[in-house]
């Protein structure tokens, strides 16, 4: 092959990125100038894992069934951060107000998947997915929803990665996806003296390669390797103000901002929280519901924080398998079940506003006599990301077997 | 089915069936990490005191041991193992195991050597390792890429008007698990 304008562009963005005297925004300039414009915007799915309960999260505090179905967990009406009269953040969602306020966070009640199951395997397995029912489905909806898009001139190594250890279902599929635990494992070969020795051999040994699959791995490897080293993703700290709480979210939010930063070309990205099976002594404004509550708001506000301009062309969606009883159980805990919360997090995000039709919490009105019922399909909220911020219309590949039509969108994206 | 279930004999027509013996059959899918770790640990003949830093690099490579909690179990298939963190956790792997990196784990150089004495010559070396590790079957690739860097004196830690010193092994060991015929099997 020889040196054609592609690969040329590609390589003079790369050196470009690898220049630290270089301000970012030429950098990332440089970037744009490899691919369409559509390389820019970015989607960051974040699922709470688990089966969150989105009653306690943003809680119904004007429905008086909400406190009779729950004496001992309720979030008092005092301790609730009211929203728009109705509605109230859980109180450890304080990091979420000013983006409240600011209009860039969304909310989505009682939505979720419409799949009847209770168990979090099955469900989780679904969602991600994007098949709700189907076994048979062996991709992602977050890789299909890259492999739709227009054809970009180039595929960066890191244009879609999820942080942790293993390539969640999620992005599994045919387009390339990196799973990162860590930006500083991420080499080959570690910190010793032989590494770059170890390193070159390796490469030469995958390059030359006559195996077609292990050979066409192994050159995305070194060259994601090569990206990250020369884009330095390390020397790109925190922003003012973004303060990342400990633990393992707040670290994959704090790297993922990381690699946004460095421009690498992330175009969709996945990262995990658990922590929210709470059968057990939930908690209400104190307990295990609100310290895990503290540290996704904390890390999600820091992140948002930490963008900074970058946020403008980033949406953010959580999600969970599904939501929790509406009653309290016999341990002041809740079980399994139905529709849930969802936050949406963005610069084209229509926030400060809930968006869904309540169902209602009276007997008559609980899904199978015991839960939130569901009024708004996931697909519904990640379609309109999909479609309307990502530019991806083919909607029937990325969400097979759904009728996602553009009218049926809650239009909480600007 | 004539034989009425009787598993020796339906093993006994696997095996001698010429699609087993077929060309195309072997080495014709990439190990798991968990068969991948297992088998670098036995062919490198390594004396395991405490597994547990094993099962933490299993971790790493997203099959933690006895962890996948849907009933459908760890998928066999290639895609799901091949990516670029997994392709990393593995040549990693196998440089810290062989080099006796991993807590838990002995390495020792005669036994590597299949009882033989590390030859001071490095070109020895890497052919006694290439019959040990890969029952001799590595590609020219593979094998030109480490010749070609057998005199770089980190790995013939040799000095150029120095004693003559024992070739290092396992950088050599560490290179052959992490290439691309270990991964099948």
């Amino acid at each position: 092959m020889g040196i054609t304008r592609r690969i040329f562009l590609r390589k003079g963005a790369l050196a470009v990125v690898g220049t630290a005297a270089v301000p970012s925004f030429l950098a990332r300039a440089a970037w744009g100038a490899v691919g369409s414009n559509t390389h820019n915007k970015r989607l960051v799915v974040i699922f709470q894992r688990g089966a969150a309960d989105g009653l306690n999260i943003v809680v119904p505090h004007g429905e008086q069934q909400y406190y009779a179905m729950r004496p001992n967990i309720n979030i008092p009406h005092k301790a609730v951060l009211d929203l728009d009269g109705f509605f109230g953040l859980h109180p450890s969602l304080t990091p979420f107000q000013p983006l409240w306020r600011q209009r860039h966070l969304a909310i989505v009640h009682a939505a979720g998947s419409p799949d009847t199951t209770r168990s979090h395997f099955d469900a989780q397995d679904y969602m991600e997915a994007g098949t709700p029912g189907v076994k048979a489905t062996e991709d992602g909806w977050l890789n299909r929803c890259l492999h739709a898009l227009p054809q970009p001139s180039e595929k960066p190594a890191f244009r879609a990665i999820a942080l942790g250890p293993s390539l969640p279902r999620i992005l599994s599929g045919t387009e390339p996806a990196v799973a990162l635990n860590s930006i500083n494992d991420f080499t080959i070969g570690g910190r010793s003296q032989k590494a770059s020795l170890v390193a070159s051999t390796f490469e030469a040994m995958y390059n030359h390669s006559l195996d077609a699959m292990l050979h066409g791995s192994g050159e995305e490897t070194f060259d994601a390797v090569k990206m990250l080293k020369s884009a330095d993703p390390a020397k790109y700290r925190a922003a003012p103000g973004a303060d990342y709480p400990r633990g393992r979210f707040g670290d994959s939010l704090r790297q993922l901002a990381q690699l946004i930063k460095a421009n690498l070309g992330v175009q969709v990205a996945f990262a995990d929280i658990g922590g929210w099976d709470h059968h057990v002594n939930e908690g209400s404004t104190e307990g295990q519901i609100a310290n895990v509550l503290r540290k996704f708001s904390e890390s999600l506000a820091a992140f948002w924080t930490d963008l900074g301009d970058l946020g403008e062309d980033t949406v953010i969606i959580t999600m969970s398998e599904f939501g929790r009883t509406a009653r309290e159980n016999g341990n002041r805990g809740t079980d399994h079940g139905h529709a849930n919360v969802m936050f949406v997090l963005g610069g084209p995000v229509k926030g400060g506003k809930v968006y869904g039709r309540w169902p209602g919490l009276d007997q008559s009105q609980l899904y199978e006599g015991r839960d939130l019922a569901l009024t708004t399909d996931f697909r519904q909220v990640l379609g309109e990301a999909v479609a309307r911020h990502m530019e991806n219309k083919n909607l029937n590949e990325v969400f097979p077997r759904y009728e996602n039509q553009s009218s049926k969108f809650l239009k909480l994206l600007g | 089915m004539k034989q009425k279930g009787d598993i020796r004999e339906v093993l006994r027509t696997l095996f001698h069936s010429p699609e087993f013996w077929a060309d195309g059959a072997y080495r014709a899918k990439i190990k798991t990490p968990l068969e991948f770790v297992a088998s670098a640990v036995r062919a490198t003949g390594v004396d395991v005191t405490d597994a547990m830093q094993l099962t933490r690099q299993l971790n790493n490579m997203g099959m933690a041991l006895y962890g996948m909690q849907p009933p459908t179990g760890y998928s066999m298939k290639a895609e799901t193992w091949v990516n670029s963190s997994a392709l990393l956790g593995r040549m990693n792997f196998a440089v810290v195991l062989s080099s006796g990196r991993v807590r838990g784990v002995k390495v020792d150089s005669t036994q590597l050597m299949r009882n033989g004495s590390p030859p001071a010559d490095s070109t020895q070396a890497l052919a006694a390792l290439e019959n040990a590790l890969l029952a001799g079957d590595v590609s020219k690739q593979t094998h030109d890429s480490i010749a070609a860097r057998l005199e770089d004196p980190k790995i013939s830690q040799r000095k150029v008007d120095g004693p003559l010193r024992p070739a290092d092994i396992t950088t050599i060991a560490g290179l052959l698990l992490g290439s691309p015929e270990f991964q099948r099997r």
